[in-house]
């Protein structure tokens, strides 16, 4: 419990105490309370929604969706700190090379099993195996082998000592999966055997999913509504429209231009949260000319961060020093930005023989369109500074195939991570992750720091450890990371106890209710 | 007619297997495959050999084309790379519901364009011509996502809101309820086929009308009625069934915008879904199923034809 005043508990006071003074107030405020039960909450998303199979699925949609209808063996705080999901405690032994997770008892299956280690086992050996091809092998840390101790208990082992383990297994496709479901790979892509408190009603593919309250949920008396209902909308346009006609309660993952909107609705409010999401451009360092770090840094220079955040995201978001870490993660820690100054970056492209300029190409894919837009504008900062930008944009699939983590120059765009090591790791790492700015050969020093990382327990230490790593990554990193999106959600009053966090879909539902004010569905 | 009929139907056989060859051809041209798709910015050189030898994709194309064919002779859809399910069922639902708003905008054009385009060619130079060829190239002329979205943000805005926004229902779940999520995309998409329809009626009726035969049965003292209905439309309406024709064609692949604004599930949105994930058994049957609507409603004009004019006999 924390015992902090915060602005909800604030408000709730008030409106407590204001209810109390007026009395005919106190008796709806009580029957508010007391009849949370009930409803369907609909919910809108542009993007993709094709499978809802956890070890596979790769769009926020579908992370949404799974959440509704498994749980994890830990979810994600405010701070992005682990609280206990599945697991009701842990414990880190022989310098985290060792994590044992003791399992919450009676939770049910939506087949109506109990939840055993055996589940946890069967699901992570499914998703490390190289056979199941999940995307996410490299992202749950470096487990070397998963067993189970007894019926309630697993063990983790690890390659090598990995302190942020419990939080990173918060991530979206370490979702615990009933055993007997894991040997068909094809089936759980449209139907799901989880734990979670809603269970799968309806699914169409690329349109809409709806699930429905499951009673025999871990937590009892939660959730509090009938069901969820995902639709996705091609057009933002229209899922606007859809909104402001009380079609669709929840809009997830708004644009900066629509979110200016929502406020227009009377009732509806715009929700906005640091996240840790951002689009950053390439400076392959393993070639010239970025492979001069007067010339990384003279292009960083040029760069004015409010100025693009502004022109780009309505400034709905944070500056970027040009590394990974916002501070919407737990490991977060400042550090000093740098003021946009051309003069330097002129100095500095002259010290390094180009003071007549020089070109370059950059890619960017069609989606998410905040990728063309950070390549067009940064295209028109750098003029200035002796940087003839080529931007080509590409199609998504061509840019999967041909761009991305080809060691050119692109556009990247990463989603708030679970912890600031697996963003770490994912974009510096040659073993763990990708490298690809090709930087990691130049400065094993750097990596190794982030190698170090990973044995501090300490939450304190680890952010002193990290600083280091972002001010080298500020300084002569392979990155121009201009600015973090802030998470944009709508939602109307009616939809009560929604809490946005650094991610949007991490969209826990359990407690979220919908008042008396909810219009009455038509279908 | 039977011989005509026949040799008609083995040709369309054969236009179908050509479509599924460029379309096949076409797909593998774009870079990537299915598993790119899949695995996105996660892909490890590892992880897309196996999906790629799971999902079939590492073998000669030539060798997955041909057994594309012979599983679909012997019946079998296969498996959507992407959705995983068959292939058969998610493009019969989605076919389901492009095929109903089809027919709903095209049962509108045809009962309404028809008699204004005869009322246009009755009229002709006069006002009530005027208004009714203006209105309707006003309706041609603007494109689907402008018409859509007016449409949605007038009638199914929070002021008036008469219809839903988007989506569609199931008629399961209520006949009004599902009309009234058919009201805007069918009029979205009868506002701009109306203007072929009407144009067409109007000049070839009005062609039949400064014919020689009108002029006889004026004077031999048919009634105007009988005059339009039974020697001037059915003559005149010949031209009108093949444009006809060609909308429904239009309507089967071309719903694409219509489908997107209004968040509607249907055919045109899944063939885009299935180009954007490299998804050729599903993109294979969409293309099959808009090519076998366009030439069977050819192949029905033409028998259509046949029937209104009797000097028409295909051999």
């Amino acid at each position: 419990m924390t015992t902090t005043l915060s602005r909800r508990t604030f408000l709730a006071a008030t409106s407590a105490a204001g209810g109390l003074l007026v009395t005919g107030l106190r008796s709806t405020h009580a029957l508010a309370q007391s009849d949370k039960h009930g409803g369907l909450l609909r919910v809108s998303v542009t993007f993709g929604l094709s499978t809802i199979n956890p070890i596979m699925h790769i769009s926020g949609a579908e992370w949404m969706a799974t959440k509704w209808m498994y749980n994890n063996l830990t979810r994600l705080g405010s701070k992005r700190e682990p609280i206990p999901d599945l697991a009701e405690s842990w414990t880190a032994s022989d310098g985290a090379r060792a994590w044992t997770f003791k399992l919450r008892r009676g939770v049910k299956f939506h087949g109506g099993r109990e939840l055993t280690a055996e589940d946890v086992v069967a699901t992570f050996t499914t998703l490390l195996d190289a056979k199941t091809a999940s995307p996410y092998r490299g992202e749950v840390g470096p487990i070397e082998r998963v067993e189970a101790v007894d019926t309630h208990t697993v063990r983790f082992t690890m390659k090598s000592p990995f302190s942020v383990f419990p939080a990173t297994v918060a991530v979206a496709n370490a979702r615990i999966v009933a055993r007997e479901a894991l040997a068909d790979m094809k089936a759980l892509a449209s139907r799901e055997h989880g734990t979670g408190p809603f269970k799968l009603k309806e699914f169409v593919p690329g349109d809409r999913l709806i699930v429905e309250r499951f009673g025999d949920y871990w937590k009892k008396g939660e959730p509090y509504l009938d069901g969820v209902m995902l639709r996705v909308f091609p057009d933002p346009a229209t899922e606007l429209a859809a909104f402001k006609s009380k079609e669709i309660d929840l809009i997830s993952g708004l644009t900066p231009e629509l979110y200016s909107q929502v406020p227009t609705a009377s009732g509806a409010e715009a929700l906005a949260v640091p996240g840790g999401t951002f689009a950053a451009v390439t400076l392959p360092s393993d070639k010239p000319p970025f492979n001069d770090n007067r010339v990384r840094e003279a292009l960083k220079l040029c760069v004015d961060r409010r100025l693009m955040l502004a022109a780009i995201h309505n400034g709905r978001g944070e500056p970027g020093v040009d590394h990974p870490v916002s501070t919407a993660y737990a490991a977060y820690s400042p550090v000093p930005s740098r003021a946009p100054d051309l003069e330097r970056a002129r100095q500095l492209m002259k010290e390094a023989g180009l003071a007549n300029g020089v070109t370059v190409k950059l890619f960017a894919a069609n989606s998410p369109p905040i990728r063309e837009r950070v390549a067009v504008v940064l295209k028109e900062m750098v003029r200035p500074g002796g940087f003839n930008i080529d931007v080509e944009v590409v199609a998504y699939d061509r840019y999967l195939a041909q761009v991305w983590n080809k060691g050119v120059m692109y556009v990247v765009y990463y989603a708030t991570r679970p912890t600031a090591d697996a963003i770490l790791m994912k974009l510096y790492h040659p073993k763990e992750g990708l490298d690809e700015g090709r930087w990691a050969s130049a400065h094993p020093n750097a990596i190794k720091v982030l190698d170090q990382a990973r044995e501090i327990v300490d939450i304190e230490r680890r952010r002193r450890h990290y600083a280091d790593f972002l001010k080298v990554s500020r300084d002569e990193g392979p990155f121009m990371l201009p600015f973090f999106v802030n998470e944009l959600n709508g939602k109307w009053g009616y939809v009560r106890d929604y809490r946005l966090g650094a991610a949007s879909s991490d969209m826990i539902l359990d407690d979220v209710w919908l008042s008396s004010e909810a219009p009455k569905k038509k279908g | 007619m039977a011989r005509y009929a026949l040799r008609r139907l083995a040709s369309i056989a054969v236009i179908l297997l050509l479509v599924s060859g460029i379309v096949f051809t076409a797909i593998h041209v774009l870079p990537g495959s299915a598993a790119t798709l899949i695995l996105g910015e996660y892909a490890t050189p590892g992880a897309l050999r196996t999906l790629e030898r799971d999902m079939g994709l590492d073998r000669p194309l030539l060798v997955q084309y041909a057994t594309w064919v012979g599983e679909v002779i012997s019946g079998d859809w296969g498996t959507s790379l992407a959705m995983k399910q068959p292939v058969a069922a998610i493009v019969a639902h989605r076919l389901r519901n492009s095929a109903t708003l089809a027919a709903a905008a095209f049962f509108v054009v045809v009962i309404v364009g028809i008699p204004l385009g005869t009322l246009a060619a009755l009229h002709r130079g006069r006002p009530l011509d005027v208004a009714i060829v203006s209105a309707t190239y006003i309706g041609i002329s603007i494109p689907e996502f402008v018409t859509g979205l007016v449409l949605l943000l007038v009638l199914a805005g929070p002021s008036v809101g008469w219809f839903p926004t988007s989506g569609y229902e199931d008629i399961s779940a209520g006949v009004g309820l599902w009309a009234r999520h058919l009201v805007l995309p069918a009029a979205t998409l009868t506002i701009i086929l109306l203007a072929h329809v009407v144009r067409q009626t109007r000049s070839g009726v009005a062609d039949v009308l400064a014919a020689p035969y009108i002029r006889t049965a004026r004077l031999k003292g048919a009634t105007e009625r009988r005059v339009v209905l039974r020697h001037a439309l059915r003559n005149g309406l010949l031209p009108t069934i093949t444009v006809l024709a060609l909308d429904l064609g239009y309507l089967m692949g071309g719903i694409v915008v219509v489908e997107e604004v209004f968040a509607y599930p249907g055919m045109g949105r899944l063939i885009i879904y299935a180009v954007q994930n490299r998804d050729v058994p599903l993109l294979q049957m969409c293309a099959l199923v808009v090519a076998s609507a366009y030439v069977l409603a050819n192949f029905a004009a033409d028998l259509v034809y046949a029937w209104l004019d009797p000097r028409i006999r295909y051999s």
